[in-house]
């Protein structure tokens, strides 16, 4: 459990490992909000769970991953390949459907297989599995490691691609407005910032790192610079468009028993125009502002020399 | 003796009511349900995430 806090109010966060849990600790009322994948959030709705979508993790981040010396070149390759998706309710396996339509391949065509995120790269790397769709740092992963390749980036094939979103509790939605326009404001502010300058993220990814994802902060520096657009924080307002576009793609392939209104499940409310945000912050506390800023520079270095 | 069998019971009551509020619900949580009753503005909130994409 982590605590977080800009103002007076403290957020503690507490991770899960599975769906049930977290349905239960949202009836059970042991949490307030959760971070969870889109169709998750609708089929929470969908059977009863007094929840509301607010606002979404992030945009993008998520890629299909082949290994690296396959001969797999474009989507129709995937036909009669095995590849692991993270949840049957997951936005992944929502898009893995749509491009099959896309390409005009049989909905069964490709053999989608759950697994957890964390076993992808290795998945691949002892080749049970040909291929992987997840969100970062796993898609990262092998391409640093060199065992993966970058077969799309979903910012290519379906833009401003929606995976996390955060889902809060209906009755503090309605009676505790103030803490959770103030959660919605720190998660847009902490966006915009990241968004800002390429220094910017290099110290958020050693601060991740060391306190919350223990994970290697070359790889998070690496899923924050290449591309630079691999993952966004902002435009993160929930629209109905897109979420339609969900809903549709979900109750078609039977994830979603029933389709439901963007109002029942959405309350976009609490989404302020950045413009009216400022986070009164230039750097992140214990962050090395020079290797950061070394960093930073080198990246864009590369990428001019690449351009 | 009836009243130390009353005492005791009573003792026992408190006991178990404690660690069922403890276990099932938590103080924390009590105190702060209590001081919301009376008006305080909330200042906690628990995000959970589930690290599956």
């Amino acid at each position: 459990m982590t605590k977080h806090g800009e103002g007076d109010s403290t957020f503690e966060s507490r991770k899960f490992t599975d769906w049930a849990t977290v349905k239960e600790a949202l009836i059970g009322e042991r949490i307030d909000a959760v971070f969870i994948l889109a169709p998750m959030a609708m089929q929470l709705k969908i059977d009863g769970v007094g929840v509301k979508v607010v606002y979404l993790g992030h945009r993008d981040g998520t890629a299909i991953v082949v290994g690296a010396d396959s001969d797999i070149r474009d989507f129709a390759d995937l036909e009669d390949k095995r590849c692991a998706i993270p949840s049957r309710y997951s936005n992944q396996n929502l898009l893995m459907h749509k491009m099959m339509k896309q390409w005009n391949m049989e909905p069964g065509s490709i053999d989608l297989i759950e697994l957890p995120p964390p076993d992808h790269p290795t998945a691949l790397e002892n080749g049970s599995i040909d291929a992987y769709i997840v969100g970062e740092p796993f898609a990262a992963l092998s391409e640093m490691n060199g065992t993966g390749r970058v077969l799309y980036q979903t910012k290519d094939i379906w833009e401003d691609f929606i995976s996390c979103v955060l889902v809060v509790r209906e009755d503090v939605i309605n009676d505790e407005r103030a803490i959770v326009q103030e959660l919605v404001d720190g998660i847009a502010k902490s966006g915009k910032w990241l968004d800002e300058s390429m220094q910017n993220r290099m110290e958020a990814a050693e601060i991740a790192a060391a306190n919350y994802y223990f994970q290697d902060p070359d790889l998070l520096r690496y899923v924050l610079s290449k591309p630079v657009d691999r993952v966004k924080y902002t435009q993160l307002g929930p629209l109905k468009d897109d979420f339609d576009e969900i809903m549709e793609l979900g109750f078609e392939i039977g994830v979603l028993p029933r389709r439901i209104d963007f109002e029942e499940y959405v309350d976009d409310t609490f989404v302020r125009p950045l413009s009216e945000l400022d986070w009164n912050m230039e750097h992140l506390a214990g962050a090395d502002q020079e290797a950061a800023a070394a960093a930073a520079e080198a990246i864009m270095a590369e990428l001019e020399k690449s351009e | 003796m009836k009243r130390s069998i009353l005492l005791g019971a009573i003792l026992w009551l408190l006991f178990i009511t404690a660690s069922h509020i403890q276990l099932n619900i938590g103080w924390d949580k009590v105190q702060d349900s209590v001081a919301q009753t009376f008006g305080k503005e909330r200042d906690k909130m628990i995000v959970g995430f589930l690290p599956v994409t």
